[in-house]
């Protein structure tokens, strides 16, 4: 994953003082993540965990040279502090926070799409790691990933997490692990991250994780039926969801998965991926590939 | 691959659609609630009357008269096919189509309201839309001269007839770019006009409503002239709720099952459902996939309930009283399955919750919880749980091999 962040990317946390900014920083700074600045208007001076804060971005820039941001803003200041990062320079950017509002994610999109260099994950995401040399985010835990040569990509949070966990327990390493975000409006789509893995050298097999909604498996799909050299798993959790009896604020996620959840595989069967049906299933199929 | 604009527009019509999944969250206004929308920025509607009440029928019949259309208010298209409008030519009818409507369900949904209108003379039926481009990250505008209940069929056979533009999220869009696409559907004069100034005005009504979605299906142009908006749909977004508190308030209004409104107003993701074993997690996504190894076990799950992330005391807490609940009101109940991975947080808010949970615990279920993640959390967990008689297991396929055995002994 040489090409989007390694062990020497210098990074930088925007919201490092708040609750879940200093949480985090201090378990990626134990992982070794190389964070080398963090920033918070009016909090510029003070330090945290050994952390230098600045007021704005472009000051943390005259000072450190940084590559990848990561962001810890509350959900309304989301799209300002992206365009902070963009306008500065920031090539790479992690977008942890949730909640973001759904004009503010497309905004931050076409910011991104027009500034040709700047790219990211989230939001919503769990985060990015390649482990043993870089975590960005809240996949940070040294016992749940190994080094090794399977990707993961998924569209979910702790099942991510869960996924690396079962692979290593199975003594199966990872090249990378990466969350793309549960929003409808996220960074980098499924079929991104999947052409990204193909040119990736430390990784041979890609396992995918999906949900039901939108159409990012079907794309992926597309992708790999055409230009596919490595093998690639696929997850889709939820497919014994029954239909529901009525639209409800939850209730809607079960409504209808069966429909969707169909399409998927279809689409992944049709491009040669296997779909493991349950979660223990996945490490099995991986290691038939290795 | 260009999203279809099928997908689109088939949002009136089913609910297996991949858009209407997108939207699982997020509040579909009503028609006479996205109508007061467009009126606050000055679309036209008709002349119409909110009845709630029989005796609501009055004021409609003093105000519209007859003929009149009778609307049931519900969160869902192909209403009318399914019953849910009525023109009626006197009081006698009005009254019997009022009871009939107000008694009975449109496709499972309740109707509590009905919105009473003057019966238009159509000259024609116009389609004008704007919905996010998640791809593009631009409000993409999709527009046609021919509109209506046949939308789906124009789009399908001519569609040439459908015009779309993305625009910049950034700049909006402009009314010169509303002139040009009106002039593109071929539209003259008076309709030109008009036309392009709805366009406007309901880009407003998709920035100021910070929505995912709206649409005038269709904008009609009467016999004498006027251009009149005689449905609404706004899809608002569940993220930006918050700055529109009138509506943030009536979020829950939907959801009938006492335990599923609980869940929602603890700010958990409950969902009832008719199995025998409950399954809970810390996340969505975890939680499903449970379900599904529950459904491998030949057993099917009763509820599902996702504590979303940095599981404080308090939520664990209500957590786990919601599915005692459960397995309180519902006897197929046969036990409790609780996942926590730990990731970022420490494990003593959630033990705590867990134990304050456990001592008002008033069923005979079991509870089975797996605790998984990174390791100093997990063993810390294991190690503050000691003193409880719950059992807790590391490994996912022996907790839920675990409800096996304690379903057999039961």
């Amino acid at each position: 994953m040489g090409m989007l962040i390694d062990s020497r990317s210098k990074v930088l946390v925007q919201g490092i003082t708040g609750r879940l900014g200093k949480k985090q920083t201090k378990l990626m700074l134990e992982y070794g993540t190389d964070i080398v600045a963090g920033v918070t208007p009016g909090k510029g001076g003070e330090t945290i965990h050994g952390v230098p804060v600045y007021d704005t971005v472009q000051e943390s820039l005259e000072h450190h040279d940084i590559e990848i941001s990561t962001f810890y803003v509350p959900a309304p200041s989301v799209e300002d502090a992206v365009n902070e990062a963009i306008e500065a320079g920031i090539e790479f950017g992690v977008i942890i926070s949730d909640w973001v509002p759904y004009q503010d994610e497309m905004k931050i999109k076409r910011a991104a799409l027009n500034s040709e260099k700047f790219r990211y994950i989230g939001p919503n995401t769990p985060g990015i790691a390649i482990p043993d040399e870089i975590a960005l985010g809240m996949l940070s835990s040294p016992s749940v990933m190994t080094d090794g040569n399977v990707a993961i990509v998924s569209r979910s949070g702790t099942l991510t997490d869960e996924i690396a966990e079962e692979l290593t327990e199975r003594g199966i390493g990872q090249s990378v692990v990466m969350g793309l975000g549960g929003d409808p409006i996220v960074g980098t789509r499924m079929v991104e991250a999947v052409e990204m893995l193909e040119k990736d050298d430390e990784t041979e097999v890609i396992v995918l994780v999906g949900e039901i909604g939108g159409t990012m498996e079907e794309e992926a799909s597309e992708f790999i039926k055409e230009n596919g050299t490595k093998p690639v798993v696929s997850f889709l959790a939820g497919r014994s969801a029954p239909k529901q009896k009525q639209m409800g604020h939850a209730g809607a996620i079960v409504r209808g998965v069966k429909g969707t959840i169909k399409s998927k595989i279809r689409a992944f069967e049709g491009a040669g991926v296997e779909v493991a049906e349950t979660l223990w299933e996945i490490p099995d199929i991986v290691e038939k590939h290795l | 691959m260009e999203k279809n604009i099928f997908h689109v527009i088939t949002l009136h019509k089913n609910f297996i659609n991949e858009l209407v999944i997108q939207f699982w969250s997020d509040m579909r206004l009503l028609e006479f609630e996205g109508k007061d929308i467009f009126q606050e920025f000055e679309i036209n509607v008709p002349e119409r009357i909110l009845i709630e009440q029989r005796k609501d029928l009055d004021e409609a019949v003093e105000k519209i008269g007859f003929p009149m259309v009778l609307k049931a208010q519900v969160p869902l298209g192909g209403r009318g096919k399914a019953g849910g409008i009525k023109i009626v030519e006197r009081e006698s009818e009005a009254e019997k189509a009022v009871k009939e409507l107000l008694d009975n369900e449109i496709k499972g949904h309740p109707v509590n309201y009905l919105l009473a209108e003057e019966k238009l003379d159509i000259n024609r039926e116009m389609y004008c839309g704007i919905v996010g481009d998640d791809k593009n990250g631009s409000p993409e505008i999709i527009i046609s001269s021919e509109g209506g209940i046949n939308i789906e069929e124009i789009a399908e056979k001519s569609p040439e007839k459908i015009k779309r533009k993305r625009v910049d999220p950034y700049k909006g869009l402009k009314p010169y770019q509303c002139r040009n696409l009106a002039k593109e559907l071929g539209l003259e004069k008076d309709g030109f006009k008009a036309f392009s100034e709805v366009l406007f005005k309901l880009y407003n009504v998709f920035e100021g409503c910070d929505a995912k979605l709206s649409e005038i299906n269709p904008l009609v142009e009467t016999n004498d002239g006027k251009f009149l908006a005689t449905d609404s749909k706004i899809i608002m977004d569940d993220h930006s709720l918050f700055s529109h508190p009138k509506f943030e308030k009536k979020k829950d209004r939907h959801i009938e099952d006492e335990l599923e409104r609980e869940g929602s107003e603890k700010g958990v993701n409950y969902v009832d459902l008719d199995g025998n074993i409950v399954v809970m997690a810390n996340g969505a996504g975890l939680a499903m996939a449970l379900m599904d190894l529950i459904n491998k076990i030949g057993y099917s799950p009763a509820a599902f309930l996702d504590t979303g992330g940095g599981l404080s005391e308090k939520r664990m807490e209500d957590s786990l009283n919601l599915l005692f609940k459960k397995a309180h009101r519902d006897e197929g109940v046969k036990a409790i399955l609780a996942t926590i991975r730990f990731m970022i947080s420490p494990p003593d808010a959630m033990v705590k919750g867990l134990k304050n949970a456990l001592q008002k615990k008033n069923v005979d279920v079991p509870l089975i919880l797996i605790v998984r993640g990174r390791k100093r959390y997990v063993d810390s967990a294991k190690d503050l749980l000691r003193d409880t008689d719950i059992e807790i297991y590391t490994d996912i396929e022996q907790g839920v091999k675990a409800i096996k055995e304690h379903i057999s002994e039961r």
